[in-house]
């Protein structure tokens, strides 16, 4: 599972190529993924990025979290360096048929994302009792 | 299953050359045998104001009560506990991109502050730290007398 993650998203080189082929956002915020019995969990990282700025969609087995980080509030100040971006993201998964689409949730709090993509249930884990012999 | 995806967005050729940075930093890294970001740096950016200078630092998931901040002379530090994702034991890890762990970072201001009078809030996973310029160290503007030609 964790090969195929990884296969998904190619090569640096790879992926630059394919970003001025098709174009890329600004920025891809990191993600952490994680699957139980039930379901499967995602979290973003979304700081500097207002509820009414973030959107995530679902459409044909893609998964789409966009938005946009805002500029710092800092009215009369200059600064004296800065190491992170404000701007335009997005972040694309794409899910397996294996998920229950129109249940998929999510929470939004201190600029972190949380979805629960809730599995099928004949795709669940299933606890198998092991009888004594 | 769930893979993260190429996206289809507008052309940025900034984006290009920010990957191409990033990727430059991870080959420089390898090549000095440094792991790949597994230590918690989290990103900041300073702004100066007349009366005071303005630290942000992203730190999504942190609460405030996570953080201690400390000044020394013109030098603030930041330190405190990336938390990470958290899930039930059960749980099976697919990817994991976020960086936890502890945490400090420290910045050299370029005027003293005074430490207790600083603000410091959380909005939207940015710290934002605000430390005012004691009053007799801010900028005076000096007033041009005109004379008058006799």
């Amino acid at each position: 599972m964790a090969r195929a993650l990884a296969e998904t998203r190619g090569s640096s080189l790879e992926r630059a190529r394919d970003g001025f082929r098709t174009g890329m956002p600004l920025f891809e915020p990191r993600a952490d993924i994680m699957e139980t019995g039930e379901a499967f969990l995602l979290q973003v990282e979304v700081p500097a990025v207002r509820p009414e700025d973030l959107d995530v969609t679902v459409e044909r087995n893609v998964l789409t979290v966009r938005g946009r980080a805002s500029d710092i509030e800092t009215e009369g100040m200059t600064p004296l360096y800065t190491e992170f971006e404000t701007g335009l993201f997005e972040r694309v998964f794409r899910l397996s048929e294996d998920i229950v689409q129109d249940r998929i949730e999510a929470r939004h709090r201190d600029g972190l994302l949380a979805l629960v993509l809730p599995k099928k249930a004949d795709v669940r884990a299933r606890h198998i009792a092991i009888n004594k012999a | 299953m769930l893979m993260p995806a190429m996206s289809a967005f507008g052309f940025d050729p900034f984006v290009q050359l920010r990957r191409l940075e990033r990727d430059m930093d991870r080959l420089f890294s390898s090549v000095l045998g440094e792991e790949e970001a597994e230590f918690a740096v989290p990103a900041l950016n300073v702004y100066l104001g007349d009366d005071k200078a303005r630290v942000v630092v992203r730190l999504p998931g942190v609460q405030l009560e996570d953080v201690d901040l400390s000044t020394t002379g013109n030098r603030l530090t930041i330190r405190g506990e990336l938390p990470g994702s958290t899930a039930r034991d059960d749980a099976v890890w697919l990817r994991r991109e976020r960086i936890s762990g502890p945490f400090s970072r420290s910045v050299d201001l370029p005027f003293r502050v005074e430490a207790e009078k600083a603000d410091a809030r959380f909005e939207n996973g940015l710290l934002i730290i605000d430390l005012p310029r004691p009053e007799e160290d801010r900028p005076h503007r000096i007033e041009i007398k005109k004379i008058e030609a006799k």
